[in-house]
């Protein structure tokens, strides 16, 4: 019941049969046997969400089941190669079509607990990019969806293409003026840049002064929340236009400080990406997951470096633009 | 972390289940279980948050769930119940609903 703090459970005197299962988790679309006063075969619907319950009623009782995922699966870059491992989590052998992004992979029969490993072709281009990479893998009954994001750097003249899940911190959003083959060049003559952040709580906003490269892009302009202290800034966008000194000292990698005296959390825009919170006596900050308003100013200036800004070149066919990357703490994209 | 007694009626561990972290316990006056986001089935407790079931001399258990999302469920040996939802100040949550739509 919606509200409510506790239950009282007065539980009857008599025990009575309940329903029962040889298995507590089945994939989506798998058939499982329900024992009660007779078998009933009941069938896992193939919608189901891995890690949800799916419950079934028989006589009266009721008994659940947890949705574990079809397969197991893992994405790694060994000897330059990508490779994908595919375990079969059924209790039976099982014919899998596999497709990652617009790719046809080689379908499989994979026997109950083997794991079935694959190179994925295509991504040694010598190009940097980064997209994400969408796995799909269905058999008769149900898919089963993943995605990750591929990151490929040129780092001392070689590709190095590493892969990320949306939990490692890693977030990308594309440039809105994408330019294919983007260089360094490209970058110092545009006409027009700025950085995209997204803040938490509006006071003291004109404390908070940003530096790119060392140079001073002024305090952070104010949301739409800023007259109105009801309003929630969660997630406001901040775009600030880069002077022209500014986009002319853009390098491959470029640093991003924030002052941040009212303790603000802040983040690079980008799903994905994590907030900063930064504190007088914390630096570089500690990742805090919480979100704050109207915090005192102190009389320190904490501040908060962004992971380094990388500039991507874009591949044939997607735009440019700026990823903060930082291996220990995560990745985010700004534009 | 284990820890348990003599009569083997109270079993207390933290541990990491298939990955995350749970903390449960069994004790004659109550029961606890920390799922911490993740739905966890353990012999008398199972949900996706924290619950405790308090076991009253009458024979009733007393549920209550901190952080579930969506499950919580309890063991009662086979035994059908009936149950009653009550707000944090002790009374019927129902009851409480009733006077509120009436005022």
């Amino acid at each position: 019941m919606a509200g409510a703090f506790s239950y009282f459970l007065s539980p009857a005197g008599c025990v009575t049969k309940a329903l029962s299962a040889e298995r507590e988790e089945a994939a989506a679309g798998e058939p499982v046997v329900l024992e009660g006063d007779e078998a009933y075969e009941v069938e896992i619907p193939p919608l189901s969400r891995p890690g949800s319950l799916v419950w079934f009623q028989r006589e009266g009782k009721w008994i659940d089941f947890v949705v574990s995922p079809m397969v197991r699966t893992h994405l790694a870059v060994q000897n330059e190669k990508l490779l994908l491992s595919v375990k079969n989590n059924l209790p039976h052998p099982d014919d899998l079509a596999i497709s990652f992004g617009p790719q046809l992979l080689p379908g499989a029969n994979i026997a109950a607990g083997d794991v079935h490993t694959v190179e994925i072709p295509g991504f040694n281009s010598g190009s940097e990019f980064m997209h994400s990479a969408k796995l799909l893998i269905s058999n008769a009954r149900a898919q089963h969806l993943e995605t990750w994001w591929l990151l490929a750097i040129i780092e001392n003249g070689e590709q190095q293409l590493s892969v990320h899940t949306s939990s490692d911190g890693v977030a990308y959003q594309p440039g809105p003026y994408g330019k294919p083959n983007l260089k360094i060049d490209d970058i110092h003559s545009a006409r027009a840049a700025w950085l995209r952040l997204e803040v938490v709580g509006c006071v003291n906003r004109d404390a908070t002064r940003v530096r790119l490269n060392g140079v001073d892009l002024g305090p952070l302009p104010p949301t739409q929340s800023y007259f109105n202290e009801i309003k929630s800034d969660r997630y406001s966008p901040l775009y600030m236009q880069l002077p022209s000194n500014v986009i002319a000292s853009l390098n491959p990698v470029n640093e991003l400080v924030i002052e941040n005296p009212g303790r603000r959390s802040i983040r690079p825009a980008g799903s994905g990406s994590n907030w900063r919170w930064t504190t007088s006596g914390t630096f570089p900050p500690a990742l805090r997951p919480r979100f704050t308003r109207n915090r005192p100013a102190t009389s320190s200036t904490p501040s908060c470096t962004i992971p380094p800004i990388r500039i991507l070149s874009a591949p044939p066919g997607r735009t440019s633009g700026l990823l903060l990357s930082n291996p220990s703490q995560g990745n985010a994209y700004a534009n | 972390m284990v820890c348990t007694n003599r009569g083997w009626d109270l079993l207390e561990f933290s541990a990491a289940l298939d990955g995350h972290r749970i903390d449960y316990v069994e004790s004659p006056s109550y029961d606890f279980l920390d799922a911490r986001g993740t739905f966890v089935r353990q012999p008398r407790l199972a949900a996706d948050g924290a619950v405790a079931a308090i076991k009253h001399a009458d024979g009733t258990l007393e549920v209550i769930p901190v952080d579930c999302r969506e499950w919580v469920g309890v063991s009662l040996e086979g035994r059908d119940a009936s149950a009653l939802a009550f707000d944090q100040a002790g009374l019927r949550s129902d009851r409480r609903k009733r006077d509120s739509a009436g005022s």
